[in-house]
């Protein structure tokens, strides 16, 4: 991911841009000290020109850098996302703590480390350098102490360095402890009026009440949100559940970058009285020329051209937590079988899905026709359709007219989820994801069928910033998609949630069709009648048998 | 389900000024001092630069080392510059920690106010955004952007009134061109945005593809459709670079615009200081090398903070896109409020009923019940603009006595729910039960705790009452099973099939000594035979309880002394007969 062509016209235009502001200042503070003083005859014109040309070569630079670091930059997102989504080909994300955004946010750290942290480093090391050695190599006087300003400034730099780094490592660790702790707060939500604390704290609330009736107005919205504020620990772990930490840890790393300017300041200050009050210089040839306000110029300005590589240590700090973050990141390969005919049967023995306390399944589908998986919320009817598909590690056998199909992704079964992906992109891509080219007035019939005419045409985009979806269209589409890739199973998981009766009705026709010459398999809470079920699997009764959780279904 | 509409948007600075007063946030003390600060600092520096501008002189032209006064007013400025801006550090990130945390308890207030009712709208994913980047985006607007914002405008000020003093002629000469810097950058900032708009659509739905394709991974993996994926993005990449490209070069400009006045400006005052010390240029007063140099090192100052307040741009418009969604969330009126207007306010709504007169017995007797939107703030609704508060429910009538047992119908989005919410006191409503209530829902909660923490939550209760309720909802089998009893821990995965996962629930409830039960459809995902086992169970506990219960399965009718209907937004209370072949038909 790394082994991109380093951004080098970035690079260049960045130290153009820096090298031009900082000779802007040194050349103008040189020219006035020296007109002030001016032997006659002096060439005026070669000075006032440079400075022009420095202006405009710095006002060039700078729109140039700009452009170029951006656009490198949104071609360095493109291919560092096109390589990591290629990676996860046929693959899986398994942690959950990775979010898609979250590795969004990782790739575009990643792609900007030129223009974050790189140029703005490189160009600060390189003027520094500069000026230190035209400094030494004219004997500037106070070049002694520009030099010790480069010092101080290389060590503040690791210092904080090391330290961002430590803090953006607390910083990850507090954002994933915030989301964990919040995420079981949130799912929570429906008992948290059970909860004492909630209770108290409506009854405090009413016996107040009454207190603050001589307060008027607004001054009692204060007094009364002053009141609950001190009394807000509502919950049950609403008192742990925090963003502070994470807010903590962000405003760190900005306020030791801040620090660490304003100590760096403060040295720059100081080494400016120091060559100013003659304490230091040494009786140089140079003393009480023009020449010689050139150095306490530049360190006086050094906190502006040198102090925001503080914060760009930080973007580095953050840099390495993204390439570790990527580095880590774990995908399971899915493993892909190539389709094969069944005759007669597909059989389940002792088939339950790893890792989930759900029930030994022993079963025998018939090759065509729909069967109806039903049992309560939570028993594994969908881990058992996913498990099925090959989409979930499991246990125990799938066979196929007697032979033993081995773990992984049949290539034509289909799964449609509980809560389907809509793709952001037109309807017909999302009906077509694979580009197999089906024909549109295949596509048109189908989502008529499926009383989808209300989406019509295929040109509207869906999902994410288009056409917003029901979640009963959304299962429709999804089963359109499902359908026109002609698979030989197919695992609908409840296809009929949120349908009123009469679509419910239209799907059932459809899933009746299809059945005919494939199996269907449908995951359900209720059967509508106008569905022809083949076979029934009752997933209830799924009790404990025993204590280590090896407990079998009542098919 | 029934929408909630989005409410009129205010401006940002508005808004803002409405939550500190409100929530006492102390942003406007905190940007006051942060300024004051900083523009003293600045102005130090000025001073210091007068010193230093002086201390040249001496070198330059007198050939003498500097005096001791220059020293120690050059030493003592910069360290009062020095000293400053570290408070200005110190002032802005103990604003924005405060700030941050007063936030956070107002918006825990609100979850504790509107509970379940609130939090179940949007997926876990959306609270946690809003809680810890939408609050701290807006603080950061507040107290970084905006202190910025007023130093971009004083500085110059200052720094233009010294220059002035010191030279008139380039002092004037800047006042006049200073002007066109902000002009240009609203040109450009203007055409910047017009072309932004003309691909924002484009810009929108390419640029959330990646993330897009991400969640889609499996689904692409069974439909074998991540190469052409791959292809499609890669173009997509390629379209949206281009249009982005051509948006930024014209916002790019803005900055442009900036630098090169800052550094014309500079560049200018230079050759114009150094001619007229050279006596080619003669226009206003004479200069000399201290006056040049002064100004010299002050003309930087009259736009380097603008280009800083530029770094931090992108605060106002992540500020704006967190206010559209904490908006609607800080004005939800908390509930404190909403009773003390019962208490107070009763002689000037007379919408409210009562609540001492009532006989004993009777739960709520209530007329004219209306039940609002989310963000509905009751005070608002009752004194000036009572029609632009949007009813989403209302009913003639609705009495509750103790020990009614309420069948609520309707078709699924009728507003069953919302009815159960406004009730029990989690959405804004005319009435509401003055008593806790204990809800069962249609998914059970269970905790990743342990059992003992399940049913508990923070309270605490013996063995025996924590055995004897889980026998009375006939999980005593279950418990006996448990390799740890009452302290096996449930993981992500538990031990429960979703007719135990709501026993669980029931058991919760039956612990804690509340007299009134809402169940919204506790069974909607069960299959029938375990609905009727669990619609059982819930009777017979429910005996002595107050319950309303809302399902759309069937309920044999005898176990109801109520039915309650909801229709286009109306509660109905409906006779005993009618309903119950209302209720036959539809189950049907």
């Amino acid at each position: 991911m790394n082994n991109a062509k380093p951004a080098y016209i970035t690079l260049l235009l960045a130290l153009l841009h820096g090298v031009a502001g900082i000779s802007i200042l040194v050349i103008s503070s040189w020219f006035i000290a020296v007109s002030a003083i001016a032997p006659v005859g002096f060439n005026y014109v070669i000075p006032a020109v440079v400075i022009r040309a420095l202006a405009l070569l710095r006002i060039a630079s700078g729109y140039a850098s700009m452009w170029v670091g951006h656009n490198d930059l949104l071609a360095r997102i493109a291919n560092i996302r096109l390589s990591v989504f290629s990676q996860l080909e046929n693959a899986q994300i398994n942690e959950k703590a990775l979010t898609t955004e979250a590795l969004a946010q990782h790739t575009e750290e990643l792609a900007s480390r030129w223009i974050a942290w790189i140029a703005p480093l490189s160009s600060a090391t390189f003027i520094f350098t500069c000026l230190c050695a035209v400094a030494v190599g004219f004997g500037f006087p106070g070049a002694g102490l520009l030099i010790a300003l480069f010092v101080v400034w290389s060590i503040a730099l690791v210092l904080q360095g090391i330290g961002a780094l430590r803090i953006a490592k607390r910083a990850t660790h507090a954002n994933a402890q915030f989301r964990q702790g919040s995420t079981n707060f949130l799912n929570s939500s429906a008992i948290w009026h059970l909860s004492t604390a909630f209770t108290n704290m409506r009854e405090g609330k009413t016996t107040c009440a009454d207190e603050s009736h001589t307060l008027q107005g607004p001054e009692r919205d204060v007094a009364r949100n002053l009141e609950t504020a001190e009394a807000s620990a509502p919950d049950i772990n609403i008192k742990d559940v925090s963003a502070k930490v994470v807010w903590l840890e962000k405003i760190a790393q900005k306020n030791t970058a801040n620090r660490m300017a304003w100590w760096f300041q403060g040295m720059a200050f100081l080494l400016v009285v120091l060559t100013m009050s003659g304490a230091f210089s040494i009786a140089s040839a140079l003393l009480f020329t023009p020449i010689a306000i050139v150095v306490p110029m530049v360190l006086l300005a050094a906190p502006d051209w040198a102090g925001n590589a503080f914060s760009s240590i930080s973007k580095f700090a953050q840099y390495k937590q993204s390439v570790k973050a990527l580095q880590q990141m774990k995908a399971t390969p899915i493993k892909m079988l190539c389709e094969r005919e069944i005759n007669t049967a597909v059989t389940l023995t002792e088939f339950s899905v790893t890792g989930r306390r759900t029930s030994k399944v022993n079963t025998n589908l018939p090759a065509r026709g729909v069967v109806c998986v039903t049992g309560s919320s939570g028993c594994g009817k969908s881990s058992l359709l996913q498990g099925f598909a090959g989409l979930l590690p499991a246990h125990g056998k799938r066979k196929i007219d007697g032979v033993n199909l081995p773990p992984g992704l049949v290539t034509n079964w289909r799964y449609v989820e509980q809560e389907p992906v809509i793709l952001s992109g037109s309807l017909a891509l999302n009906l077509d994801p694979a580009g197999r080219g089906i024909s549109h007035s295949e596509f048109i019939t189908l989502m008529q069928e499926l009383g989808l005419e209300k989406l019509l045409p295929l040109t509207t985009w869906v999902g994410k910033a288009g056409r917003p979806l029901s979640g009963g269209e959304r299962k429709r589409v999804a089963l359109a998609r499902a359908i026109l890739a002609k698979p030989r199973v197919l695992l609908v998981d409840e296809p009929f949630e949120g349908l009123d009766i009469h679509t419910q009705h239209r799907v059932c026709t459809v899933l009746n069709r299809y059945a005919k010459d494939n199996l269907v398999i449908i995951a359900s809470h209720v059967t509508p009648k106008a569905l022809v079920v083949r076979k029934n699997v009752q997933l209830d009764g799924a009790s404990i048998v025993t204590v280590n959780g090896d407990h079998r279904a009542t098919l | 389900m029934i929408k909630e509409k989005i409410p009129s948007r205010q401006t940002l600075t508005q808004w803002c000024k409405e939550m500190d007063s409100a929530q006492s946030l102390g942003l406007r003390r905190s940007l006051m001092s942060q300024v004051a600060v900083k523009c003293l600092s600045l102005f130090s520096l000025i001073i210091g630069f007068y010193y230093f501008s002086n201390i040249a002189q001496d070198w330059v032209v007198n050939k003498t080392p500097a005096t001791r006064g220059d020293i120690v007013g050059l030493s003592s400025c910069l360290a009062l510059c020095w000293l400053f801006q570290g408070a200005f550090n110190a002032l802005s990130s103990r604003g924005k920690v405060k700030a941050l945390d007063k936030l956070e308890a107002r918006l825990k207030q609100v979850f504790v106010a509107r509970q379940h009712a609130l939090i179940r709208q949007h997926s876990v994913y959306y609270w946690q955004t809003l809680w810890l980047q939408h609050i701290q985006a807006f603080t950061d607007w507040a107290l970084e952007y905006r202190v910025q914002q007023m130093i971009a405008v004083i500085v110059p000020l200052l720094a233009l009134a010294v220059i002035f003093y010191v030279n008139p002629v380039i002092g004037l000469g800047l006042l006049l061109t200073l002007p066109v810097v902000p002009l240009f950058m609203i040109i450009v900032g203007k055409g910047a945005a017009a072309l932004h708009r003309k691909h924002f659509v484009a810009l929108e739905r390419l640029g959330s593809l990646f993330t897009d394709r991400l969640a889609a991974l499996p689904m692409l993996a069974s439909f074998q459709a991540h190469q052409k994926q791959t292809d499609l993005l890669k173009q997509a990449s390629e379209n949206l670079n281009a249009r982005t490209m051509k948006v930024v070069s014209v916002a790019f400009l803005s900055n442009s615009v900036l630098d090169f006045f800052a550094t014309l400006a500079v560049a200018l005052v230079a050759v114009f200081i150094g001619f007229s010390l050279l006596g080619e240029l003669t226009i206003g007063p004479t200069i000399t090398l201290q006056q040049g140099l002064w100004v010299l090192l002050t003309v930087p100052l009259l736009l380097s903070e603008m280009k800083k307040l530029g770094q931090v741009y992108h605060q106002k418009a992540q500020a704006e896109a967190a206010q559209d969604e904490l908006y609607p969330l800080f004005s939800i009126p908390i509930q404190a409020h909403a009773q003390d207007k019962t208490h107070s306010d009763e002689k000037v709504e007379g919408y409210f009923e009562s609540i001492n007169k009532r006989p004993s017995e009777s739960l709520l007797t209530a007329s004219n019940v209306n039940v609002f939107e989310m963000n509905a703030s009751l005070y608002s609704s009752l004194s000036s603009c009572e029609s632009e508060t949007p009813v989403l429910l209302c009913a003639d009538r609705l009495n509750v006595s103790k020990g009614d047992k309420i069948l609520l119908s309707g078709a699924s989005g009728s507003g069953k729910t919302l009815l159960l919410e406004a009730l029990g006191g989690q959405r804004p409503a005319s009435h509401k039960f003055n008593e806790p209530v204990v809800w069962i829902t249609q998914h059970p909660v269970v905790t990743p705790g342990s059992v003992r923490e399940n049913l508990c939550l923070d309270d605490s209760f013996t063995d025996e009452a924590l055995n004897e309720v889980l026998q009375a909802v006939e999980l005593g089998p279950w418990l006996t099973l448990l390799p740890y009893g009452l302290d096996t821990v449930m993981t992500d995965y538990p031990l429960l099939s979703g007719g135990e996962a709501q026993r669980l629930s029931l058991a919760r409830a039956l612990l804690r000594k509340v007299n009134i039960w809402l169940l919204d459809e506790p069974t909607a995902h069960l299959p029938d035979s375990q609905h009727h086992r669990l619609a059982q169970l819930i009777n017979r506990l429910g005996e002595n309880k107050t319950l309303i219960w809302a399902s759309h399965k069937a309920l044999p009718a005898n176990w109801f002394t109520h039915f309650w209907a909801i229709k286009d937004g109306k509660v109905k209370v409906a006779s005993m007969v009618s309903q119950n072949e209302d209720q036959e038909a539809t189950n049907e």
